[in-house]
């Protein structure tokens, strides 16, 4: 792999945001990835190329480690930040089609629940991972969710909640979606769920960890 | 006939440390330098952050239906389910509870989400968790020393949304309350606001017992002190 790509990519597994950053310490004064970045489109590579071969291997290795136990929620909040210091330079070819968004991600915190942070995260990584992410928030009612698929009809849904008494708001919500638009896959997340439950509520797929989640969306664009 | 308290709780009061919220925010690890300079600037403005209220209002109308797990508090009845029921069963009288770290702290946390800086988001949203949670400490202490000298004793304090008691139960919590507890109102969805209150219940009786380590018996999977330390 090319080298610039390989440091980018790196930087966005350590959380390396810009030159000034001074986490971690063992990067300390190296460009971080704001500025690699920017070197990477600067050297002529494609934006897709530097998407696909720097910051989603980047953010997948350290979202492993965080599925594995062996990283924590605020290493994976760092790293997003880099990759969203990364991102802010591929966002242009986006908006003028030059590289073609995977799909739309709607996503919200379910009614009666008000956890944002994993829902952020997931959010987060799903953007740098290709996809136009619509973040509805946090306590959405189905309306909201029904209006925004409107809105993007060929959308993959992903519902969050942290609560064991709101987790039973999303078989609300998938039912009047599944009333409606039977097709639409819908991505269920959040500590108190299991494998179990979403398939009892009628939901597509359950993730017990935003990679996990990143990982579901690839497969079912592949 | 009801007791009420309501108190007004400055930051300083809760006497909180780093060593409170750095075990919070998963220890001394090699990035903890980076949350110490947002913890630098929330002990340096905590006074101007916050505006924590709590209080109780303690009722001794009382009924228990143990086939149905039900307590009726005053003429409101609630389906606490087996945990919360089995705790306070013995109660003699209740104290219904709210208290908030007020809506600041919510409000910079998104803000700094919005604006792409998540770690500072997360870390004050946990902030504000602790500082809601060490005030309802204060509060609960208040109830504890003027219900030892009627020789009472309190349960551990339980809220709706956790431990199987459903979370739309807040309605019927609130409806208990008087005018004089409106710094925290509820939404349609049955969240407080401001985001960051608790609210609840706690018995207080002879035969009552407080645990300090409940973990094992409670499903939360988002509690602040999980696994950590004493709980409230």
């Amino acid at each position: 792999m090319n080298e610039l790509l390989e440091k980018l990519s790196l930087a966005v597994e350590s959380g390396k945001i810009s030159k000034l950053s001074p986490y971690p310490p063992a990067m300390k004064g190296l460009d971080g990835a704001d500025e690699l970045c920017q070197q990477a489109l600067e050297a002529g590579i494609k934006p897709e190329v530097i998407l696909n071969d720097a910051l989603i291997p980047g953010m997948g290795r350290i979202g492993k480690k965080f599925s594995d136990g062996k990283a924590f929620v605020p290493e994976m909040l760092i790293a997003a930040k880099a990759m969203s210091a990364a991102l802010k330079h591929i966002k242009p070819f986006f908006t003028s089609g030059e590289v073609k968004r995977k799909g739309v991600f709607v996503i919200g915190t379910v009614m009666g629940d008000l956890h944002d942070i994993g829902k952020n995260l997931v959010a987060m990584m799903i953007e740098g991972s290709g996809w136009e992410v619509v973040d509805l928030g946090v306590d959405v009612k189905p309306e909201k969710f029904l209006e925004a698929i409107n809105q993007h009809p060929d959308c993959v849904i992903g519902l969050s909640a942290l609560l064991t008494t709101t987790m039973v708001n999303m078989e609300v919500i998938v039912k009047q979606i599944r009333a409606q638009y039977p097709d639409n896959k819908i991505l269920v997340g959040g500590a108190p769920l299991s494998h179990d439950f979403c398939k009892k509520i009628g939901a597509t797929f359950y993730s017990s960890d935003p990679q996990g989640a990143v990982e579901f969306l690839e497969r079912s664009v592949a | 006939m009801n007791t009420t308290a309501i108190k007004e709780i400055s930051f300083e009061e809760l006497l909180l440390t780093r060593e409170d919220v750095i075990p919070l925010l998963g220890g001394e690890s090699e990035y903890a330098f980076l949350m110490h300079e947002y913890l630098d600037t929330l002990f340096e403005q905590g006074k101007q952050i916050f505006q924590i209220m709590g209080g109780y209002l303690v009722f001794d109308k009382l009924t228990f239906n143990p086939e149905i797990r039900e307590i009726v508090i005053g003429d409101v009845n609630f389906d606490v389910k087996k945990i919360v029921f089995n705790m306070l069963k013995r109660s003699s009288k209740i104290a219904v509870f709210v208290c908030t770290a007020g809506d600041k702290i919510h409000e910079l946390s998104r803000q700094y989400m919005a604006e792409g800086d998540m770690l500072k988001g997360y870390v004050y949203d946990l902030f504000g968790s602790l500082v809601v949670e060490s005030a309802m400490d204060l509060v609960q202490q208040s109830l504890r020393l003027e219900m030892e000298g009627e020789g009472y004793k309190l349960t551990n304090r339980y809220s709706p949304g956790y431990c199987g008691w459903t979370v739309d139960h807040q309605k019927k919590l609130f409806s208990l309350l008087n005018q004089n507890f409106s710094f925290v109102t509820l939404s349609d969805s049955c969240l407080m606001q401001p985001i960051k209150s608790v609210s609840g219940i706690i018995g207080i009786g002879h035969d009552v017992k407080h645990n300090d380590y409940t973990c094992h018996i409670c499903d939360s999977t988002n509690c602040l002190y999980k696994n950590l330390k004493k709980h409230g």
